[in-house]
């Protein structure tokens, strides 16, 4: 159903599970199908219900009792049980150096504080574990969980298998050498003591001899624990698990168990295929584990023992009825599982049959089925949800929970992929079915298969199409009806997402070529934008798509006359400019003068070079110095409620000094005058001055001609605010030796350049095809004259209206880039006969495209189309018309228009093929993000 | 520093036994050259009778308030007395030293360190037989650090690449011969259950199953043989119509929490294979063991392991960093821990990437689980840094002290001798410049059962790094000259060794307080 209730469900499942005071703490688990794989077989429309880190029930449609909490993964999820995986390395050490240690235990080994997220997120919740390898019996192993609480309960089977192994592996077992301590003259240094096997033979008689002397009898040669050791594992119900991967060694260790009546698991069975009929009969099961490496090449069947791996053992093992597990090698992680459960349904294998083998089966075979690999009355809540088929490579991991906790989420990637019935691409092609995978607002791939991404959402519907654009609507003016200055870009009056914009989108439009509703004379320009864009970075799709411009005129005399001056003056505006560049191209710097100079002109033409940012700078400077070349200089008088004041700056700083002197007659504070001497900091406008004599000081701020501060003197404080009476005492100024400043102009032969032209810019660029050109014009008269005036100038115009183009349709076939009709589809001919005029142009090659010259009524685009099928026209034109056509006409093709791999990621899901005009938007996406 | 009570020759101060030992020992000059150089000179023990009063502007005694312008009396290398100045009463006779610019601080307890040693691990697995008493070196610069940075007590256990390890002992950084640094001798054994090289945690596990197993069932056998016996020599008796003569008590019952072997008694200990011994006694309880974590998984092993074989009782987990995460188990268990120098454990989220960093001993100061620090090596990570450390992670400032005092010294069960300053106890005490936590601080002198061992301003190592003083009787050579001309300095004044070269003048001497030493040369 709905990804975003998936999504938003498991954020609300990861953040819940430890809240659940309310209630007995059952959760509810709803889910499109949950294959048990107990007795209740796939369960549609499933609830599980979770108690205590179990599962209490799964039924279809369950009744949920309140108080539960309830996690609804959507109808499109799966849910299977937590992967078993029938081997893994997780605790694998150093072997004993005994040939058989079955007292060395896997469960040692296991970290129960490691975190094993990574097989987690790959839906493993229970591993086999091994000791180590590489001896005929290496110890004994366990199952254990890979998540949840407690050690103890994280050991599913703690003495599950006799782990050793027939094959070649096994037969490097160094002799067995312990130094006496301390070696005396009486007791000397002792010798490596051979072990065996270092053949199959060998192996299987060992292996008789540990048998028989854990079963009582005296048997020399390995050690003084093996005996009691494999006695205890035999007694605690261990199974018998052998590594054997040719035809011999299966069938050696097949009958030795057949022998001895023992519950053996062979563990490799790379030939077991040969074998089936044996291993059938014995009731043996084997843990497969294919050989492929993945991702890495190998090359097979070289040695001369060496066999070709293939990966339709498991299918022949289980069509002969023997139990298959599925498991990673020593060359596969156990995060592989999944991948290798997949590769493993070869043959008549099915998907289920894969599923069970790396679920039910090798928990059965390991005694660990009373708890996991099924999701039965009892069992452990641990179970992976799917947002697809199990054991389908599209399908990928949503979630994983282990004894009913959340233990894993795919991370919101925010790449989606949609699989529809039929995926329309825009241009007229059809896939069916269709996929399409959109990530970062583009859209990444498009066909009949993509790419899907581990934590991709996933959608499926009926039909995709391109977001439709309106060729020329004005949907984001507000109604405004004033003219437009070319001058001002009409994107500065674009909003983002408003109301209006969200319902424009949803009904489909996706963009929108913005024309202003009053057109000016020297041509009109158009910004193509995205409503429902999130922000303003993604509002534009093209600030100048079009230019208007309007022929039709009631003025028959100088019709278009206007037009054919604008276009004259474009063409020389453009060549003033193309000569510009070609000159800038062409302009070196003069070259420096002759050697002995060199070095004086040579820093000038450095400083030349470098003027282009200097100027700048020196510019700032000068606007600062001019503000007031000489701040201080004169007099200046204060009134305070304390008294009065008047400073006289003498010597007052001009610009580059910062010295000062002057004096301060204030009755109120010395009969005396007081001289003072000090500095201006002409940056921060602060005077700072002490008395020459006595204690007197003046810090004071210049702030817009005033002179703000205090007087110190004698240990009070005056503060005071001045202001300049008079600029007395220039004469005192010192004068300015300034350096003519460089020249701000360019140097001698630098080209000039021309003035930009805002109105005949937009008409020059499209002359380089860069800005489409929209032309109002009706009667065929005028078409032939537009089009041979714009055709003069290299412009293929778009023809807006075009009431009479029927008549010139082949005239102007291929000079134009496309036709606006009027939106009235029919004209009528011979009285009440009439004609599509769309599908009329569609026909005679000429592209078309809908538009709504409407503000809101840009969400009737697809009706308007759909009213233009039912009068005749082409769907899968109407279909162009809505979308590729009307990108290409406004040039903004690269980007929108299509489903192709790199435009932007704006999307519809319609309820059924938007061929059909009953046909209804569902879902839209806007660069990726979906319109809510 | 006006005082510097107890300035003896330093062959004076040592015991004739040790002379004589010394005697035989080729390096003996060298060596006490060396003790000269340091300025720390070993002293075996304060003649009898000896006092010697300590002034302090505060003293912090770690049992209770601290103690502002203090006085403590140490007689005969015990406290005696220790209170306010106006409080304390000072023999007339005993010098004084320290005044009011010092803190005094007890001396820092290691609760368990490998270093001191040549090496810290034999190869074998098991090996209770062996004792650290044959691998400590008393010159090792090791203990000399230790005088420099006041830790006045250590735990010297083997290294944990190990399975059993050898009997451990506890010293001070002081003597110049093992015995004479020991407070405890045979102290305690190693025990790790994280795998040594060569291992995996099954065969670790396998191993000392079968190191404890082999015993009982050995001990069993001999049992049994012994029953045979028994009853051969009552059938033989009874055959020759005679009273058996009774042969009681000639061993003992086995005694202990864990498992027990019935009929122990009937064998004498001198019977048993002296290499187990060690082990029965260890499941007797009369060891006491350190357990190495070097991962949260161990620990558990580590208790359960300990419960099976009877050691609970005197068990002190060893840990790793990351045994943060078993605190809960330790709880449980009851144990005490040693933490690892590393004290922050850092985690990297395999998903997210994302770092969690874990400050350790706050795990456990919060749990409650008794707890004392340990330093790398006592000059990188020293005690007191370690402390500090921990009241720079947020930790209370007593608790940071307590793990570096008391509560290694409650581990290590000499709680009644060491780790506060209180009447009765040992005279392990620091004389600091300042806080003990501050890091401007440094120990000025450190006294060890009431001797002074180190002073710093005679520290030569140290004022030759800080303040490039050359050490005294050391050869100073110069880098450009093709001829070395060799001077030595004794004693301040510059001697010409040889070739008649001209006497440099010495630089002067930064430090304003230094005291000539005048020792004088025989």
């Amino acid at each position: 159903m709905s990804v975003g209730l998936v999504a938003l469900c498991a954020f609300s499942a990861s953040a819940s599970p430890v809240n659940l005071s309310v209630g007995d703490g059952s959760i509810a688990i709803k889910a499109g199908k949950i294959h048990t794989l107990s007795e209740a077989g796939v369960v549609e429309n499933a609830v599980m219900i979770v108690r205590d880190g179990r599962v209490v029930s799964v039924t279809s449609g369950g009744t949920i009792s309140p108080g539960m909490q309830v996690i609804d993964y959507g109808s499109d999820a799966t849910i299977i049980p937590g992967l078993v995986s029938a081997s893994s390395g997780l605790a694998r050490g150093w072997a004993d150096p005994r040939t058989a240690a079955p007292g060395l235990s896997a469960l040692d080994n296991f970290d129960f504080f490691a975190n094993h997220i990574s097989a987690l997120a790959a839906g493993v919740t229970s591993t086999y574990i091994d000791p180590a390898i590489g001896r005929l019996i290496a110890g004994t192993g366990a199952v254990v969980k890979l998540g949840g609480e407690g050690r103890e309960h994280r050991i599913v089977n703690g003495i599950a298998a006799i782990d050793g192994s027939v094959a070649a592996d096994a037969y490097n077992t160094p002799g067995f050498w312990e130094p006496p301590v301390p070696a005396t003259v009486d007791v000397g240094m002792g010798q490596e003591e051979p072990q065996m096997p270092h053949s199959l033979q060998g192996a299987i008689f060992a292996l008789e001899g540990l048998l028989s002397s854990a079963r009582g009898a005296e048997v020399e040669g390995f050690g003084p624990y093996a005996q009691n050791e494999l006695g205890q594992a035999v007694q605690n119900g261990a199974i018998w698990r052998f590594t054997a991967n040719t035809e011999e060694e299966i069938r050696a260790v097949a009958r030795f168990a057949g022998r001895n009546k023992l519950e053996l698991v062979i563990d490799g069975g790379r030939a077991a295929d040969a074998t089936v009929e044996m291993l059938s009969s014995a009731g043996v099961g084997v843990i497969f584990e294919p050989t492929q490496r993945l991702g890495a090449t190998t090359n097979w069947g070289k040695g001369e023992d060496s066999s070709w791996p293939s990966l339709s053992i498991p299918a022949a093992m289980v069509k002969a009825g023997i139990p298959v597990a599925i498991a990673p090698g020593l060359s596969h992680s156990i995060d592989s599982l999944w991948a290798l459960g997949i590769l493993a349904s070869q043959g008549d294998f099915s998907n289920l049959d894969a599923l069970r083998a790396v679920t039910l089966t090798p928990a059965q075979m390991l005694g660990a089925d009373d708890r996991v690999g099924s999701l039965g009355n009892g069992k452990d809540a641990d179970f992976v949800v799917l947002n697809g088929a199990p054991m389908v490579a599209s399908t990928s991991i949503n979630a994983t929970w282990v004894d009913g906790e959340l233990v894993y989420t795919s991370p919101e990637i925010g790449a989606v992929v949609l699989e529809v019935d039929e995926l329309f691409v825009g241009d007229g092609t059809v896939l069916r079915p269709g996929q399409l995978l959109m990530d970062h607002g583009r859209i990444l791939e498009v066909g009949e298969a993509v790419a899907h991404p581990k934590g991709a959402v996933i959608i499926h519907g009926a039909a995709a199409m391109p977001g439709i654009v309106d060729a020329l609507g004005h949907f984001g003016l507000e109604g405004s009806r004033r003219p437009p200055s070319s001058s001002v870009p009409l994107s500065r009056i674009l909003d983002v997402r408003g109301e209006g914009a969200m319902r424009v989108a949803k009904a489909g439009v996706t963009t929108i070529a913005l024309s202003p509703t009053s057109l000016s004379n020297n041509g009109t320009t158009m910004v193509a934008y995205k409503p429902a864009a999130e922000n303003f970075e993604d509002l534009i799709v093209e600030d100048v798509a079009a230019v208007r411009l309007t022929w039709s005129s009631e003025n028959r005399y100088d019709i278009g006359q206007d037009i054919i001056g604008l276009l004259e003056r474009a063409v020389k505006y453009r060549a003033d400019w193309a000569e510009y560049n070609a000159a800038m191209a062409a302009w070196v710097a003069p070259a420096p003068e002759a050697a002995p100079q060199a070095e004086a002109s040579g820093e000038e033409a450095d400083a030349e070079a470098e003027a282009e940012p200097a100027k700048e700078d020196k510019e700032d400077k000068k606007k600062k110095k001019e503000k007031d070349l000489d701040p201080l200089t004169g007099v200046w008088a204060a009134t305070a409620d304390w008294g009065h004041a008047r400073f006289q700056f003498s010597d007052g700083p001009s610009a580059g000094t910062t010295e000062l002197r002057g004096s301060l007659r204030s009755d109120a504070l010395s009969l005396s005058l007081l001289r003072f001497e000090g500095s201006f900091d002409h940056d921060g406008d602060q005077l700072e001055v002490t008395g020459v004599a006595g204690t007197l000081t003046i810090s004071a701020k210049l702030d817009d001609e005033k002179l703000e501060g205090t007087i110190t003197m004698a240990g009070a404080e005056y503060s005071f605010e001045a202001t300049r009476e008079s600029r007395g005492y220039q004469v005192a100024a010192r004068t300015e030796v300034r350096k003519p400043e460089a020249s701000p102009n360019d140097p001698k032969g630098f080209p000039k350049e021309p003035r930009f032209d805002s109105d005949l810019d937009p008409l020059a660029r499209a002359m380089a095809g860069e800005v489409a050109v929209i032309v109002t014009a009706n009667r065929d008269d005028e078409i032939l004259a537009c089009v041979d005036a714009f055709e003069a100038v290299g412009i293929k115009p778009v023809i807006l209206g075009a009431m009479d183009i029927h008549k010139v349709k082949d005239q102007v076939a291929g000079r134009i880039a496309g036709v606006l009709p009027d939106r009235w589809p029919l004209r009528s001919t011979k009285g009440i006969a009439t004609v599509n005029r769309f599908a009329e142009l569609q026909e005679a090659g000429i592209p078309v495209a809908f538009y709504s010259a409407a503000e809101e009524g840009a969400s009737d685009l697809l009706l308007m189309a759909a009213y233009a099928v039912v009068e005749g026209m082409s769907p899968v034109g109407a279909l162009r018309a809505l979308t590729s056509d009307a990108a290409l006409l406004l040039d903004i093709d690269d980007r929108v228009g299509r489903l192709a791999t790199g435009l932007d990621a704006d999307v519809l899901l319609l309820d059924r093929s938007p061929l059909e005009v009953t046909a209804r938007v569902q879902r839209t996406w806007v660069l990726g993000r979906e319109v809510l | 520093m006006k005082f510097l009570p107890n300035r003896t020759h330093a062959t004076t101060l040592l015991p004739a036994r040790t002379m004589t030992l010394l005697r035989n020992w080729t390096l003996v000059p060298g060596a006490i050259a060396a003790s000269v150089l340091f300025g720390n000179l070993p002293s075996a023990s304060a003649a009898v009778g000896d006092s010697i009063v300590i002034e302090a502007g505060r003293i912090i005694t770690q049992a209770g308030e601290d103690i502002v312008d203090g006085v403590i009396v140490i007689t005969d290398g015990r406290i005696t007395a220790i209170g306010a100045a106006a409080d304390v009463e000072k023999p007339w006779d005993a010098p004084v030293m320290g005044g009011p610019e010092f803190t005094v601080f007890p001396g820092f307890i290691e609760a368990h360190t490998n270093n001191g040693m040549d090496r810290p691990n034999e190869n074998l697995d098991v090996t209770p037989f062996l004792n650290v008493r044959d691998s400590i070196d008393p010159v090792n610069f090791f203990f000399e650090d230790c005088k420099r940075w006041g830790i006045t007590t250590l735990n010297v256990q083997q290294g944990n690449n190990t399975v059993v390890a050898g009997n451990g002992r506890v010293v001070k950084p002081v003597g110049v011969t093992v015995e004479e640094m020991t407070i405890r001798p045979d102290f305690g054994f190693k025990i790790s259950i994280s795998p040594k090289s060569g291992k995996s945690r099954a065969t670790q596990r396998q191993t000392l199953n079968r190191a404890f197993g082999d015993l009982r069932s050995d001990l069993e056998s001999q049992v049994e043989s012994a029953k045979l016996d028994e009853e051969l020599a009552a059938r033989e008796a009874l055959g020759q119509g005679r009273e058996r003569e009774a042969e009681e008590g000639e061993g003992r019952a086995m005694t202990g929490s864990g498992w027990k072997v019935e009929g122990l008694e009937r064998i004498k200990r001198s019977e048993i294979d002296e290499k187990v011994l060690p082990l029965l006694e260890m499941v007797e309880g009369r060891h006491r063991t350190f357990l190495y974590c070097g991962a949260p998984m161990d620990v558990q092993t580590a208790i359960d392991f300990a419960t099976e074989n009877g050691l609970l009782a005197k068990a002190t987990l060893v840990l790793d960093a990351s045994c943060w995460k078993a605190a809960d188990a330790i709880k449980a268990s009851g144990l005490s821990v040693v933490l690892d120098s590393n004290m922050v454990h850092i985690e990297v989220d395999p998903i997210t990437e994302e770092e969690t960093e874990t400050f350790v001993p706050s795990v456990f100061a919060e749990k409650g689980i008794p707890f004392a620090l340990s330093s790398a090596n006592s000059s990188t990570n020293s005690l007191w840094f370690q402390a500090a450390l921990c009241v720079g992670y947020g930790m209370e400032r007593t608790e940071a002290l307590a793990a570096v005092t008391t509560a290694p010294a409650n581990i290590l069960g000499l709680g009644d001798t060491v780790g506060s300053l209180e009447v009765g106890k040992a005279g392990n005490l620091l004389l600091l410049s300042g806080d003990p936590l501050d890091m401007t601080s440094w120990v000025e002198f450190t006294i060890i059962d009431g001797v002074k061992i180190y002073d710093r301003s005679k520290d030569v190592r140290n004022r030759h790094l800080l303040y490039g003083v050359e050490p005294r009787g050391t050869l100073a050579i110069e880098s450009t000259a093709s001829e070395t001309p060799s001077k030595i300095e004794v004693d301040g004044e510059v001697t010409e060794e040889a070739k008649g070269e001209p006497v440099e003048e010495v630089a002067e001497e930064p430090i304003e307080e230094v005291v000539e030493e005048t020792t004088k040369k025989d």
